[in-house]
C-alpha cells in the first residue's frame, strides 16, 4: 500500500483547502511579472501598427495631457486591450494583422458609438488616442 | 404699366383694389399672380429700375449685437429687390421646418408644410430652376459624383442653383409687368407711413413720398407690405398716429423675433485620402441644373439631441500647386510640387493625425503589418484581381511621392488636400434680437431702423454639436478625420461669424395676437385687410435658402386675395 493510499479522501480535501490558496498567495509576485512581461509585450505589438511614431508621439501626447498625468502605458495597454472582442487574451494570442484588424473593428465601433474625445478640436475615437499614446511612448528597437 | 412716381402730380391719389408695397421677391410674385385676374393692382417700389445711391440711403441704420451687415448694403432698393444681388441657392423647407420643437421656444408655425406644398412648384417655376427634384437619390443616379454615404446620424441634401443670368426677378419680369393692363407699378413710390381708420382695425391708404419732394396717396381694398424683413418692421412701427405703439404691435412683437442664418468657418475635414471624391457638395452641373450637396443631421437626430437645425455647407480644397503642374509638361515643376507640399489647411496636428489614421487604415490594406520590408497584403492582390479600379485608386496614397502626382495626373484626379466647412445655423427665434426705430430720420423724414442682432446658446450648442456628431459619422464611414474649430467650452461666437442676408421673423406667423404679429394667411392681427409678404413672416427660418419659400408663401398669399377679393 503506498502512501497516498492511506490518505483519505476527506484529509486530502482539507490540506489542499489549506495549501492552495498560500500557494497562489505566493505566486502573485510572479503572476503579476507575467501580466506585466505580457502587457509590455502587447504595448510593443501595438506600437508597431503605428508606424509614424512621430506623429503618435504629437497626437498621443496631446491625449495624455489632456488626461493630466498619472495615466501610464501598461493602463492604457490594459484599457485598449480589454475593450477589444475577446479582450486580453485574444489580443495576446491575436497575429500582428489579427490585432490591426481588431483595432481598427474598436476604432470603427468607437465612432458608431460617439465615443470620442475632442483633440485640439480634431474628433479622435479614445482607442486611436490610446493607441498614439502607447506608440509614442513605446521605444522603438534599434535599427538593425 | 410702368411709371415714375415723380412724374405724379404733387398730391396724386391713387386708388386700386390691391396695393403691393415693394417689388422684390414677395412683392412681384404676388402682382405677377394677381395679373390674369380683374383686380387692380398698385405696385409701389422705393427705387428705379436701375441701383440709386440717394435711394439706396433711405436703408442706412445702425447696427448693435452681433457684427452685421451695414443695412444699406445688406439688401437692394430697386425694381428686383434682393433679388438682383442673391446666390440663387433654392430648396423646399422640410416638414420639420414648420414643425412645433418642443426644445426650441417659439418654434412651431400655424400652418404646415402641407399648407404650402401646391405653390411649391410655381414658386420653382418663377424663380427659373428646372425642375421640382429635390431628392438627394434622384439627384445620385443621374450625377457621375458620389454623395456621402447616408447613415442614421448623417444625412446629405441637395439645393439646386438659380442659372446667374436668370436671378433678377427685375430682368425676368419687368416687361411682363409693363405689358400687364391691371397693374399700375410707380416706381420712386416710398411708402412713408400706413394710415388706419379711428379703431386701427383697417388701412385706410398709404402715405407715399419721392426724394424730389412730392407726396401722394394710395387707397385700397387690400394692403400687401413686401419689403423686406427689416423695412416691413419699421413701416408698422414708424405708422404710430393711431397706435403709440405702431401698428400690429399692440403685444411689442413687431420688430422682435429677427432670426438670420448665422454662418461661419466651424472645422475642417481631413480626408482618408486624398482621391475622396466630394465634388457632389460643391456647385456643379447634372444634366443643365446646377446642383450642390450639403451636410445636416437627420430630424430623428436634431430631436434627440435637442439641436437646431444646422447645414453644413464643404468647399473641397484642392492642392493648387497639382492644378498648376495639370496645365504644365515641366516636370521639375512636379518635383518642386512634391518637395513642396506642407500640411494644407488642415494643419501640422491634423497631419499628424492623418498618419496615425493612415497607419491603421491604409497601410493595413496595402502591407502586412509588422512586417519589415512591405510586403503586399494578400487582400490587395485579391481586390487587384476583383476590383482593379479599387485599387486603382488607391495607388497614389500608397506612392505618395512624384509617382503618385504622375499618377493622378495621368488619370486626372485632383488631390484633395482637405475639406472647409462652413455651417449655417437655422437660428432659434429670439425675442431680445430685434429691429427698432431711432431718432434719426432719412431723407423722407421716416426714423431710421436700426437692427440689435442677438443668438443664443442653443444656436452655439447646435453649431459644436452637429460638428461632433458629423465627425463622428464621417469617420466611421471611413471618409477621414473632423476638426471643430468653435471651442464647445467658449461662450464666444467665431470672429468671421456672418448672416446670410437673411431677414427674417420680425412680423412673424402666428395664430394668436399674443404670439405673432400676422395670422397663417399673413394678415396682420387685428387689422382686416393689411398683409405682410416675404421672410418678415416666418416663424422660424430653416436652415435652407429662404427664397423659394418666400415666393411660395406670395404666391399662397395671392390665392387668398383672389378668394376674397372676388
Amino acid at each position: 500500500m503506498s502512501w497516498s493510499r492511506r490518505i483519505s479522501r476527506r484529509r486530502f480535501l482539507v490540506v489542499a483547502a489549506a495549501t492552495v490558496p498560500a500557494a497562489a498567495a505566493a505566486l502573485e509576485p510572479w503572476r503579476a511579472i507575467v501580466a506585466v512581461r505580457r502587457d509590455h509585450s502587447l504595448a510593443a505589438r501595438l506600437a508597431r501598427l503605428v508606424a509614424h511614431r512621430d506623429s503618435a508621439r504629437v497626437i498621443g501626447g496631446e491625449y495624455l495631457q489632456m488626461l493630466g498625468g498619472g495615466v501610464d502605458r501598461l493602463q492604457l495597454v490594459a484599457a485598449l486591450a480589454s475593450e477589444l472582442p475577446g479582450g486580453h487574451r485574444a489580443a495576446g494570442a491575436a497575429s500582428a494583422e489579427e490585432l490591426a484588424e481588431l483595432v481598427a473593428g474598436r476604432v470603427r465601433q468607437d465612432f458608431e458609438d460617439e465615443r470620442t474625445i475632442s483633440l485640439r478640436g480634431w474628433i479622435v475615437s479614445v482607442t486611436e488616442a490610446r493607441l498614439a499614446a502607447i506608440a509614442g511612448t513605446t521605444p522603438q528597437r534599434p535599427a538593425a | 404699366m410702368l411709371s415714375d412716381a415723380r412724374e405724379l402730380p404733387d398730391g396724386a391719389e391713387l386708388e386700386g383694389d390691391v396695393c403691393i408695397v415693394g417689388a422684390g421677391a414677395a412683392g412681384l410674385a404676388v402682382a405677377r399672380a394677381l395679373i390674369r385676374t380683374p383686380l387692380r393692382i398698385i405696385l409701389l417700389e422705393g427705387g428705379g429700375l436701375q441701383f440709386e445711391s440717394d435711394t439706396q440711403s433711405l436703408y442706412e441704420g445702425p447696427v448693435a449685437g452681433v457684427p452685421y451687415f451695414p443695412l444699406d448694403t445688406a439688401r437692394l432698393r430697386f425694381f428686383g429687390g434682393s433679388t438682383n444681388h442673391w446666390g440663387g441657392i433654392c430648396r423646399r423647407f422640410d416638414p420639420s421646418d414648420f414643425e412645433r420643437r418642443d426644445w426650441i421656444p417659439g418654434s412651431g408655425w400655424p400652418i404646415g408644410l402641407a399648407d404650402v406644398e401646391p405653390y411649391y412648384s410655381a414658386a420653382r417655376e418663377l424663380v427659373q430652376l428646372p425642375t421640382d427634384d429635390w431628392d438627394v437619390d434622384q439627384w445620385e443616379e443621374e450625377d457621375e459624383l458620389e454623395a456621402f454615404p447616408r447613415s442614421d446620424r448623417m444625412a446629405t441634401r441637395v439645393s439646386q442653383i438659380v442659372p446667374k443670368s436668370k436671378r433678377s426677378f427685375g430682368s425676368a419680369y419687368s416687361r411682363e409687368l409693363e405689358a400687364a393692363e391691371t397693374v399700375r407699378c410707380y416706381l420712386h413710390a416710398n411708402v412713408v407711413e400706413i394710415d388706419t381708420n379711428e379703431a386701427a382695425s383697417a388701412v385706410t391708404k398709404l402715405r407715399v413720398a419721392t426724394l424730389t419732394g412730392k407726396r401722394m396717396s394710395v387707397a385700397a381694398r387690400y394692403f400687401v407690405l413686401a419689403t423686406g424683413g427689416i423695412e416691413n418692421p419699421r413701416l408698422l412701427l414708424a405708422s404710430n398716429r393711431r397706435r403709440p405703439n405702431g401698428l400690429g404691435n399692440d403685444h411689442d412683437l413687431v420688430g422682435r423675433y429677427f432670426i438670420e442664418h448665422p454662418r461661419f468657418e466651424a472645422g475642417v475635414l481631413a480626408p482618408a485620402r486624398r482621391t475622396l471624391q466630394a465634388g457632389f457638395y460643391e456647385a456643379h452641373h447634372v444634366e443643365g441644373t446646377e446642383i450642390q450637396g450639403y451636410l445636416a443631421l437627420p430630424f430623428d437626430v436634431q430631436r434627440s439631441e435637442q439641436l437646431v437645425d444646422v447645414q453644413l455647407l464643404m468647399d473641397p480644397v484642392y492642392d493648387p500647386r497639382f492644378e498648376r503642374a495639370l496645365e504644365s509638361d515641366d516636370v521639375d515643376s512636379l518635383e518642386s510640387l512634391v518637395q513642396d507640399r506642407g500640411g494644407g489647411s488642415i494643419g501640422d496636428f491634423g497631419s499628424n493625425l492623418m498618419k496615425v489614421v493612415g497607419d491603421l487604415t491604409t497601410g493595413r490594406r496595402f502591407t502586412v503589418p509588422g512586417a519589415p520590408l512591405p510586403v503586399p497584403h494578400p487582400d490587395v492582390v485579391r481586390k487587384l484581381v476583383a476590383s482593379p479600379e479599387v485599387v486603382r485608386d488607391s495607388i497614389p496614397d500608397l506612392l505618395g511621392n512624384i509617382a503618385g502626382f504622375s499618377y493622378k495626373r495621368a488619370v486626372g484626379a485632383a488631390p484633395l488636400d482637405a475639406i472647409t466647412i462652413r455651417s449655417r445655423i437655422d437660428q432659434a427665434p429670439n425675442r431680445d434680437s430685434r429691429v427698432t426705430l431711432v431718432r434719426e430720420r432719412d431723407a423722407l423724414g421716416m426714423p431710421r431702423a436700426r437692427l440689435d442682432w442677438r443668438l443664443s446658446e442653443l444656436d452655439r450648442h447646435s453649431a459644436v454639436r452637429t460638428m461632433e456628431i458629423i465627425g463622428a459619422a464621417v469617420a466611421r464611414a471611413g471618409l477621414g478625420r473632423l476638426r471643430v474649430m468653435v471651442d464647445a467650452d467658449d461662450r464666444s461666437w467665431p470672429t468671421d461669424l456672418a448672416g446670410g442676408y437673411h431677414h427674417m421673423g420680425t412680423t412673424r406667423m402666428s395664430d394668436a395676437p399674443e404670439t405673432g404679429v400676422v395670422d397663417g394667411a399673413c394678415r396682420v392681427h387685428g387689422i382686416a385687410n393689411l398683409f405682410v409678404a416675404g421672410s418678415s413672416v416666418f416663424t422660424t427660418g430653416g436652415s435652407s435658402t429662404p427664397t423659394l419659400t418666400i415666393v411660395a408663401l406670395a404666391l399662397r398669399l395671392a390665392d387668398h386675395l383672389k378668394r376674397i377679393a372676388a
